[in-house]
């Protein structure tokens, strides 16, 4: 039997397009809050800073926050069994526990439509990798989300304040023009509402030039799934430094957070 | 022991030794009468403080004619407030030896945790406070202001007694705050310098002045808050019930923090600063003066009963002044808009002669004000007090050219017009005045008469309209929060 992680199945079905990000937590809190201590857990265990990427959807997941279907494998000879129920084009991604931005060592590869592009980006991924020397320690394929608008949304711990959410356009927006809002925690409806649209490139989500326009609620619901009083930020608390959701991929439908980056305390 | 009081009394019984003090004792007084304490107890007399003034010294038995104590153990009766100022190293066997006999000694000297080398001294402060039982304020401060209580530590007094709190992590701008609020008309509730913080800090002022019935605004100089959360959570709990200030220092200063994601990086203390006047309906300001001028727009603070609607109105002598005004007010998101064709009829009524211009801004030549002693200001700011939808009328006079007619006393009369109009706008828009000087010391004589005057009936007083404009999108900022994010809620 292939081994493969039960990740896609554990999701809220993602085959129909869903109007709005899920407003129910598909785990119980308890339940919830188990598994997300034995992930932290488990990373300190093995004396990394960070969450790796799956670990990291995992938890958006458990807090309601859309994420790719995906599947993980060890090896390019698992690829044909486990990548069946995917729907294409598919994304493959490096895991490994040495690497901090995946892309700048060809950890990275997108828009790939068969088994067979599937197999050869990983080759190719694992010459590249390898070549930079660092430790494969899996593979992560995911179904590709279609680019509408390239959303941030990210925590920091504050010694002083607590925990703090961002929000900001993608790319340019946020690493150039600092295109941000932030707001303390726990942030209300109404705080988000302004976080959105206090952002100068706000029309650009509201669908200026004929773009995508994205609704307000799916940004809204997002945003309180991770900042809310019921959020993920406040409940793993002083465990997590700092968090960035990068990119998050919105559309008029979703909202899918297309990689994560949970970074532990000391 | 104090601790053990706390728990039953509200927070404003709490400080109510603080801020109307029956039992004062000054340590840092000498019998030659030129010391620091000398100077407070002249002070607490130029003010009509009627209470009891203990001097505590270790030698002498008379200070400033006043029999004199050696120890806070000894008084004839327990303290409620003790000023302090000797050299740092002798105040905590002081008050480690007040015996539960002190509710709040104030620490003015210095040597303490601002200093190099003064950390260990600090600690040692906060535990000899804490076994002889006092809450402590400062160290390295000035000193607490209440008119109410007669207690102050600024020459000038007495003033009366007002609705303005002010808490100032620097006693200089504590000092600044409240000689340039006099002459800008504001009254106090209290100010108090708080220093280095060692004990008493932000959070509990902030708590005492939400609760105080007293305080209507209050206003915070902070360069340091230690428990950032709690502030945060203060303010979130009290609604925006009363306009808070925060002239916040630093806020530019490079952050600490070694980031690991992009988040991160660009969490920076101003960041988080803004982000926490945008959830609570704080103001945060950049300058002093801007400071000054949110309390003087909040002292006389009545809410309007419609929505925000973001438009605002200019009236007064001054075409150039008016149009500059337009353009700054449109970069503070608010808008001179055209009169209703309704308020423009009224205005019609009342056949200004040319040279009056009746859209938005008013503009009217000081010449067409010298008949009937300004009545036709009165009537214009009641017309469009009534019939125009805005959050503000900004009336604002050429002081300098008003005084130029000397037949007429036109500034008291159009001074009055406004007060006059008040009552038409109380509720329905926010009636401020900006008297503009040229800086001759006549028109600086007039003017501050004039402002006083205003300011008594309840018109906040600005020098030029960018500062009232200012103050305008404050009181539109903190009305919007309070129906977006406070009545939204209700």
């Amino acid at each position: 039997m292939t081994k493969l992680s039960a990740y896609a199945d554990k999701q809220t079905d993602h085959s129909g397009q869903r109007a709005v990000a899920p407003k129910v937590h598909p785990l119980s809190d308890d339940l919830r809050a188990r598994e997300i201590h034995a992930l932290i857990a488990d990373a300190r265990g093995r004396n990394r800073g960070a969450l790796d990427e799956l670990s990291g959807k995992r938890i958006l997941a458990a807090y309601g926050i859309d994420v790719p279907r995906s599947v993980r494998i060890d090896d390019v000879e698992q690829l044909a069994d486990a990548i069946g129920n995917l729907a294409p084009p598919l994304v493959v991604k490096v895991i490994s526990s040495e690497i901090l931005h995946k892309s700048d060592v060809g950890g990275v590869c997108l828009n790939l439509n068969d088994v067979d592009s599937v197999r050869q980006a990983m080759n190719s991924m694992r010459d590249k990798v390898r070549s930079h020397g660092h430790r494969i320690d899996g593979y992560l394929i995911e179904e590709m989300i279609p680019l509408a608008h390239n959303v941030v949304i990210g925590g920091v711990r504050d010694s002083n304040f607590g925990q703090v959410v961002m929000f900001g356009l993608g790319g340019v927006f946020v690493e150039v023009l600092r295109d941000v809002s932030f707001r303390i925690c726990p942030i209300t409806r109404t705080d988000a509402g302004e976080m959105i649209r206090e952002l100068r490139g706000a029309p650009i989500l509201a669908g200026a030039r004929g773009g995508v326009a994205v609704p307000e609620s799916i940004l809204i619901d997002t945003l309180m799934a991770v900042g809310g009083a019921d959020g993920l930020l406040l409940a793993l608390g002083d465990d997590l430094r700092e968090l960035d959701i990068n990119p998050v991929i919105v559309s008029d439908t979703r909202a899918v957070a297309v990689d994560a980056r949970f970074v532990l305390t000391e | 022991m104090v601790s053990s009081v706390a728990s039953k009394e509200t927070v404003v019984q709490r400080f109510a030794p603080l801020f109307l003090p029956q039992a004062i004792a000054v340590v840092g007084a000498s019998a030659k009468g030129n010391a620091q304490g000398n100077r407070f107890i002249r002070q607490l007399r130029m003010v009509g403080y009627e209470g009891a003034i203990y001097p505590i010294h270790p030698t002498e038995r008379v200070v400033d004619n006043l029999p004199a104590y050696p120890s806070l153990a000894v008084t004839p009766e327990p303290i409620d407030y003790a000023f302090i100022a000797i050299a740092g190293e002798r105040v905590p066997d002081l008050l480690a030896n007040a015996h539960g006999r002190v509710r709040f000694a104030q620490v003015m000297s210095s040597g303490f945790g601002e200093s190099a080398g003064g950390g260990e001294l600090e600690k040692t402060l906060i535990e000899a406070a804490r076994r002889g039982g006092a809450r402590l304020i400062g160290p390295n401060c000035m000193g607490t202001h209440s008119p109410r209580g007669r207690l102050t530590f600024v020459d000038g007094g007495p003033d009366s007694p007002g609705t303005v709190a002010v808490m100032s992590q620097s006693g200089g701008l504590a000092i600044d705050v409240l000689q340039r609020g006099r002459s800008r008309g504001l009254e106090f509730s209290g100010i108090v310098s708080l220093g280095n913080c060692a004990d008493l800090g932000p959070n509990d002022f902030l708590e005492y002045f939400l609760a105080d019935t007293e305080t209507r605004v209050i206003g915070a100089y902070i360069e340091h808050v230690s428990d950032g959360r709690r502030f945060f959570e203060q303010l979130r709990a009290a609604g925006a019930k009363k306009p808070v200030i925060i002239l916040k220092a630093g806020r530019t200063q490079q952050g600490q923090r070694a980031a690991a994601s992009h988040t991160g990086s660009l969490a920076d203390n101003d960041q988080i600063w803004c982000a926490l006047a945008k959830q609570t309906g704080a103001i945060l300001v950049d300058t002093l003066e801007e400071f000054i001028d949110a309390l003087v727009a909040f002292q006389n603070y009545t809410p309007r009963l419609a929505a925000p609607t973001g438009r605002v109105l200019l009236f007064g002598n001054g075409g150039g002044a008016s149009v500059l005004a337009t353009d700054f007010l449109a970069k503070l998101g608010l808008d001179v808009v055209p009169l209703d064709a309704s308020t423009t009829k009224s205005l019609e009524h009342l056949a200004l002669p040319a040279g009056a211009s009746i859209s938005n801004p008013i503009d009217v030549p000081a010449n067409i004000f010298r008949k009937n002693r300004g009545e036709l200001a009165q009537l214009i700011l009641e017309i469009v007090a009534q019939s125009e939808n805005t959050e503000g009328i900004l009336m604002h006079l050429n002081v300098s050219v008003i005084l130029g007619y000397r037949d007429v006393d036109m500034l008291t009369d159009l001074i009055e017009a406004a007060v006059r109009a008040k009552a038409k706008c109380q509720g329905r828009t926010h009636l401020m005045l900006a008297l503009r000087s040229n800086g001759q010391p006549e028109s600086e004589q007039r003017m501050r008469e004039g402002r006083l005057r205003a300011m008594k009936a309840g018109i906040p007083v600005f020098d030029e309209i960018p500062n009232q404009a200012r103050a305008m999108a404050a009181i539109h900022a903190y009305e919007r929060f309070r129906s977006q994010h406070v009545m939204a809620l209700a």
